[in-house]
């Protein structure tokens, strides 16, 4: 179906309305939790008439505040004819592909900070240099084994040999020995 | 003058003194300079050597580290929008479009000059007026003055980085409520630590110790950085900076006199408070620099002034920020904190007496100072030219070290690899941030005032009675909140008129 442009600018205002009490309502449950965790510790404080939860709740309501009066603002502009600020998101298409490449640009520090406590930092480490290389489109054998040489050795030669940054060793007993082989390396040369 | 001649002398007549000299020079340039460590990791690290020192080498050591390592943190975040320091986050809104625009020699230029003229400046005044200075500030400042400061501070910078003032009062406020986690200030409550969202449990010994403003700095700035370029890479979007060597003009430096002139005072100002320090002045510099000039609407796309105002703040306040340590014993930072340590390593005790049982370590300690801003110049100007060709190295090559040193940096922070967790989850929302038009800069801010402005309050709701019109019955805390206000509504009213809105253009 051909959209016509009236109908599409009015498909765009609606998606700015929807945009603006969306982002209102993330402030308002951020806000509303926040609140409600206060609860957690409302106890008496010995010579403060506030408490432990005075200031906490006094920025919570501020913040609920100043989030329903960007609201409010927002609305007036765009009731006005008028453009909202980050409001002009152009919409992007994009393969499954590239949509996967970039959730793996987001997750792959995440999937580092899973495994390291589990398998040490020295062995994840080299591994999470050379996967985010990938990940940016590295694929040459050389920049790739120089830049993980680099800056893997630079991290040992400073943080494990000069000022002894103890990393996790990890908790599986393999990995464990192997972290634990590394570090004994690169401070005590055996 | 004598003492500061004989200060001189006895700084530059010793091998010993001259190395341990240019170690806290070079040391804190270096430091500064590395993205994940800085001046406080080289602190650290030195501050169990300083008991084999002379108490005279030891503070003069930790207080040129204190000079070059705020001058330090500038070069990363012009070159790669990652402050080395807290006080050096407001200088990534104009250095890194600076970079981008293939400006970055003259970026890190003005920041060196405007570093060494903002340092110099205020080792002169800590040289003449220590003493005066510091009773001043002591005598004005008590903690509603300060409460009403951090407001002034908050209303001025809030908008700092962010597309609107209701999304940088936002960012503030989100900052403060993470400041808000963590032991209560005053009866010691652990707040946020022990709890239960959606019938799900949780206690965390962690959060009873609070969210370090390291990692997140490192979050919102390095990893967002890192998360956003790899996305502009992934896109086929991104442009890579030109490494240019074009230094500022002396016409450019005499165009921007009043700003440096401004900022040398904001500094100064922050700086003598205790605990209010580099980071407000770099903050209240560059949103003074904005309000004030003729093209504010340039801010955030690569001004120089932006750069400017910055760098001569939060350098400024490095050497007034010795004051109350030196005359009071109270010491307003980090590693202002560490030199406190020292004073007590070598059973001395930092105040008024300080100047008369003490007079060789306290003059070493100013000429110190003093040559080390100058020498900043030289060395500075040698850093970057080496350094800016950095820039040519492929960013996708550099992404993976910055990852591994912000990783190292917020890890080594406290030993807990939840720190780490913390920086990548402070960069997913770094990067939302940025695309929302919410203010990185504002949350971080608001995360490192809130829980000063948090004890000011309540210290001064003890000491008022809680009768909060006080605030207005003392006339500086009184200034500060009626300039506050009156800011506030300058703001909303020029939000109104022509801030947030644009016209739709047709089509």
């Amino acid at each position: 179906m051909i959209q016509t442009p009236r109908a599409a600018g009015g498909s765009r205002q609606s998606n700015q309305y929807l945009r603006c009490f969306l982002e209102w309502a993330f402030w308002a449950v951020l806000v509303g939790v926040f609140y409600q965790q206060t609860t957690y510790f409302d106890k008496d404080i010995a010579n403060y008439a506030f408490g432990a939860t005075g200031w906490p709740r006094v920025v919570a309501i501020t913040a609920f505040l100043v989030a329903t009066f960007q609201l409010v603002m927002q609305i007036h502009a765009l009731r006005m004819g008028l453009a909202i600020e980050g409001g002009q998101g152009r919409a992007e298409s994009i393969s499954a592909a590239q949509w996967a490449h970039r959730v793996a640009i987001f997750m792959w520090p995440f999937v580092f900070l899973f495994v390291t406590p589990t398998v040490g930092a020295y062995v994840s480490i080299p591994i999470f240099i050379v996967g985010f290389l990938l990940l940016l489109g590295v694929r040459k054998p050389i920049p790739l084994a120089l830049v993980l040489v680099i800056v893997y050795g630079l991290l040992l030669a400073v943080f494990t040999r000069f000022f002894y940054v103890a990393l996790p060793l990890g908790e599986e007993t393999f990995f464990y020995d192997v972290n634990v082989a590394i570090v004994e390396f690169v401070r005590l040369g055996r | 003058m004598e003492q500061f001649i004989h200060g001189t002398l006895t700084l530059f007549g010793s091998g010993t003194t001259i190395s341990i000299f240019f170690l806290g020079l070079i040391g804190g340039m270096l430091f500064g300079a590395i993205p994940g460590v800085n001046m406080l990791t080289l602190g650290a690290v030195l501050l169990p050597f300083t008991a084999s020192m002379s108490a005279e080498n030891a503070i003069m050591l930790f207080s040129v580290i204190y000079c070059a390592g705020v001058f330090g943190g500038a070069i990363t975040a012009i070159l790669f929008n990652i402050p080395g320091a807290p006080e050096n986050a407001p200088t990534c809104l104009d250095g890194y479009p600076m970079t981008l625009n293939g400006q970055a020699g003259k970026a890190i230029g003005a920041a060196v000059s405007c570093s060494a003229i903002g340092g110099t400046a205020s080792a002169l005044v800590m040289m003449l007026a220590t003493g005066v200075v510091a009773s001043f500030a002591v005598r004005t400042f008590g903690p509603p003055e300060i409460f009403a400061l951090i407001v002034f501070g908050l209303t001025v910078s809030v908008s700092i980085g962010a597309k609107t003032l209701w999304k940088g009062w936002l960012s503030v406020l989100a900052g403060l409520m993470i400041a808000a986690v963590g032991t209560d200030p005053i009866g010691g409550v652990p707040r946020f630590a022990n709890g239960s969202i959606l019938g799900m449990e949780y206690h965390s010994y962690y959060l009873t110790a609070g969210i370090h403003f390291i990692p997140l700095i490192l979050g919102f700035f390095a990893v967002s950085e890192v998360l956003g370029q790899a996305i502009a890479i992934a896109k086929g979007e991104r442009q890579r900076p030109k490494a240019s060597l074009e230094f500022p003009t002396i016409a450019e430096f005499i165009a921007l006199r009043w700003t440096i002139v401004r900022s040398v005072f904001i500094g100064l100002f922050s700086g003598i408070l205790p605990g209010i320090g580099a980071t407000l002045a770099a903050f209240l510099g560059y949103s003074q620099a904005k309000q004030w000039s003729k093209h504010p609407e340039n801010f955030g796309k690569g001004e120089l002034e932006g750069v400017v105002a910055p760098e001569t703040a939060n350098n400024a306040a490095t050497g007034a920020a010795m004051i109350p340590l030196l005359a009071l014993g109270l010491p307003g930072g980090a590693l202002t904190a560490m030199i406190m340590g020292i004073f007590q390593i070598h059973g001395m005790e930092p105040g008024p007496l300080i100047f008369i049982t003490s007079g060789d370590l306290v003059w070493v300690t100013f000429a110190a100072m003093f040559w080390a801003n100058l020498l900043i110049i030289g060395l500075g100007w040698l850093q970057t030219k080496t350094v800016v060709h950095i820039l040519k190295v492929p960013f996708r090559w550099l992404a993976p070290g910055i990852l591994v040193l912000a990783i190292v940096g917020s890890y080594a922070l406290r030993n807990l690899f939840v720190d780490v967790w913390i920086m990548f989850a402070a960069g997913v929302v770094g990067y939302l941030l940025r695309s929302t038009g919410y203010s990185a800069a504002g949350v971080v801010l608001g995360v490192i005032l809130g829980s000063i402005g948090e004890s000011a309050f309540a210290k001064s709701m003890q000491l008022m009675d809680y009768r909060i019109v006080e605030f207005f019955e003392r006339p500086v805390s009184a200034l500060l909140l009626i300039a506050s206000v009156g800011m506030f509504i300058v703001s909303v009213v020029s939000e109104w008129r022509n801030g947030q809105v644009k016209k739709v253009v047709p089509g």
